[in-house]
């Protein structure tokens, strides 16, 4: 008796384990760009997350993916405007949130980089912020015992290569699912909006939805943000990548999912405050990526609080808290030893 | 009866000769060459164009999509990506099989859009290798390096990576040489003397991203390669 329940418990206990990865796709959301990692990826996940959380995969092993995208700030981080990278130097722009990934087709602020499985080499090898190179990483994992029986897990095969560590990346990264807000609860019939929300909502439909369209809350294509220039920075948007005059200053348009755990706001985190960037658009004339000019109304005040009601609905704290995103419990210090590293620097 | 035994063992042996070369490689040597001398890392080079010698540090690029051609008949292609490096020489050598005879031999310098276009790969395409831009996503497909006392960049250091797949300045271009009749290997030369000489180093030490120029030096880099004869 005491061995079936034991049996059942196992079960149940590793089934649960698994939920989040089986249940990827929300029912409400669109196909998604790239195909949401299944069952089958679960050991590659589970490298992706510690490679993502160990800073041993900067130049002097003090930044990880982490340190810019925490999981308690939607994957984004608060304590800067602008990356804050190894050297304590600073970046360009505001490290953007990562989640639901999967139904984007380019990423950064400026679309540099066309494919989600190269996407973490840009970090890695970047100066300013981990400061290191993929072969450098590849050479460090490889002295690793720890490492080498979890590329095994991951891909039947010890030998660990970039082509391998980028794959483990990305599949954790895919795995950033945010589909549990209020607004989700609200489409689904589990829960209502309160009034002012329901006319925040209405607001949002009329004024913001062409560029920030549910239920991912943006297109994802390129946009201007009518800001000027920071000539600290002289940051041209996509045109650095393009080099094409119509592209400039224009910027990925992001998500509005989870705002309340991913300010500052904009690509160089010049709003802390949602209102703040309320008062930035309210009146403004723009132009939508298709090229459609309009000007958006002189919000009132009330207006503003309704909209930002609204915008609290989309904040996902099931997300934000899911234990399965969280710092992985092999890289505590106790641990510390199976993943201990050598460097050739 | 010895005479006839002597006679088909001959023959037999013959046959398994011809055989033996029927099924033998194919092979393309990738010959890097100054003045048709070949090239040696940090050894120094005289340019005429430059008014000074010149060092290599690196010298790397991708060949792929390798296809023979028999009378407008193009196979599927024999080798795909691969990493051309003077630091090692095993790289220099591309060998295939085939069965059937081709008079010609057609490749990218280069890559496919698809490969350029596709996610992350690995062997000579895994962005360990340091070919991969990272601030910008695609391959750097042509890496020259190196340093000529006369420039006043940092450490008097030259640096080409050229790249980029976009129209209408996709680097990746299409070759096709004809192949002598028979010739189980051909030298593919490259010369950097001539390269050298048709390129303002002074001027433009240094070129990183894609564009017009990343095309147009390119073209200069193409342009010095020929199929030999051993």
């Amino acid at each position: 008796m005491k061995k079936t329940l034991f049996v059942l418990l196992l079960f149940f206990s590793v089934g649960f384990s698994f939920l989040h990865i089986a249940s990827l796709q929300p029912t409400h959301f669109p196909a998604p760009q790239y195909a949401l990692p299944t069952l089958s990826d679960s050991s590659k996940i589970a490298l992706g997350r510690l490679l993502f959380y160990d800073a041993a995969l900067s130049r002097d092993s003090s930044i990880s993916c982490s340190s810019c995208h925490s999981p308690y700030n939607a994957f984004a981080h608060t304590d800067h405007d602008l990356s804050h990278g190894i050297d304590d130097q600073i970046g360009l722009r505001n490290a953007p949130a990562l989640f639901n990934l999967a139904w984007q087709s380019v990423f950064m602020w400026d679309g540099a980089i066309h494919h989600i499985e190269v996407q973490a080499a840009a970090p890695i090898s970047h100066p300013k912020e981990m400061g290191s190179s993929i072969a450098e990483m590849v050479s460090r994992l490889s002295t690793s015992p720890f490492y080498r029986n979890e590329f095994y897990a991951a891909f039947g095969d010890s030998l660990i290569s970039g082509e391998k560590s980028l794959l483990a990346l990305s599949a954790f990264q895919l795995s950033l699912v945010s589909s549990q807000s209020k607004y989700d609860k609200v489409l689904q019939g589990l829960d209502a909006y309160t009034p002012m929300e329901a006319k925040g909502f209405e607001l949002f439909q009329q004024h913001c939805r062409s560029c920030h369209l549910d239920p991912l809350f943006s297109t994802y294509a390129f946009a201007s943000n009518q800001l000027p220039v920071d000539t600290s920075l002289m940051d041209m948007g996509r045109m650095a990548i393009t080099e094409a005059k119509k592209d400039s200053l224009l910027f990925k348009i992001p998500s509005l999912r989870n705002l309340s755990y991913s300010y500052p706001y904009m690509h160089d985190g010049r709003f802390v405050k949602l209102r703040q960037v309320l008062d930035h658009y309210s009146g403004r004339s723009l132009q939508s990526p298709e090229g459609q000019k309009r000007i958006l109304p002189s919000f009132t005040s009330n207006e503003k609080t309704e909209i930002i009601a609204f915008l609290l609905c989309l904040d996902d704290l099931e997300f934000v808290q899911n234990k399965a995103h969280q710092f992985p419990k092999k890289l505590l210090p106790g641990r510390r030893e199976a993943t201990r590293m050598s460097s050739k620097n | 009866m010895m005479g006839k035994a002597l006679f088909l063992s001959s023959f037999f042996c013959l046959l398994g000769m011809l055989g033996q070369a029927q099924n033998s490689p194919y092979e393309l040597e990738v010959r890097l060459l100054w003045k048709e001398a070949p090239i040696q890392l940090e050894k120094n080079y005289y340019s005429n164009a430059l008014g000074d010698s010149l060092q290599f540090s690196s010298l790397r690029f991708y060949l792929s999509h390798l296809q023979l051609i028999q009378s407008n008949r193009v196979s599927e292609a024999v080798l795909d990506a691969k990493l051309i490096d003077l630091s090692d020489s095993s790289s220099m050598h591309l060998s295939w099989t085939n069965e059937e005879a081709f008079d010609s031999i057609r490749f990218l310098f280069g890559l496919t859009d698809e490969i350029q276009k596709q996610g992350v790969a690995g062997g000579d395409l895994d962005p360990q290798k340091g070919m991969y831009w990272t601030w910008k996503s695609g391959y750097i497909l042509c890496k020259i390096e190196g340093s000529s006392p006369s420039l006043s960049t940092r450490k008097n250091q030259f640096v080409f990576h050229l790249g980029g797949y976009e129209s209408p300045y996709a680097v990746s271009k299409e070759l096709n040489f004809t192949w002598v009749k028979d010739a189980r290997k051909q030298l593919l030369e490259i010369d950097l003397y001539r390269f050298f000489e048709s390129i303002d180093l002074k001027s433009n030490p240094t070129l990183m991203s894609a564009g017009e120029k990343a095309f147009r030096m390119s073209e200069a880099w193409t342009a010095v390669f020929q199929l030999k004869e051993p």
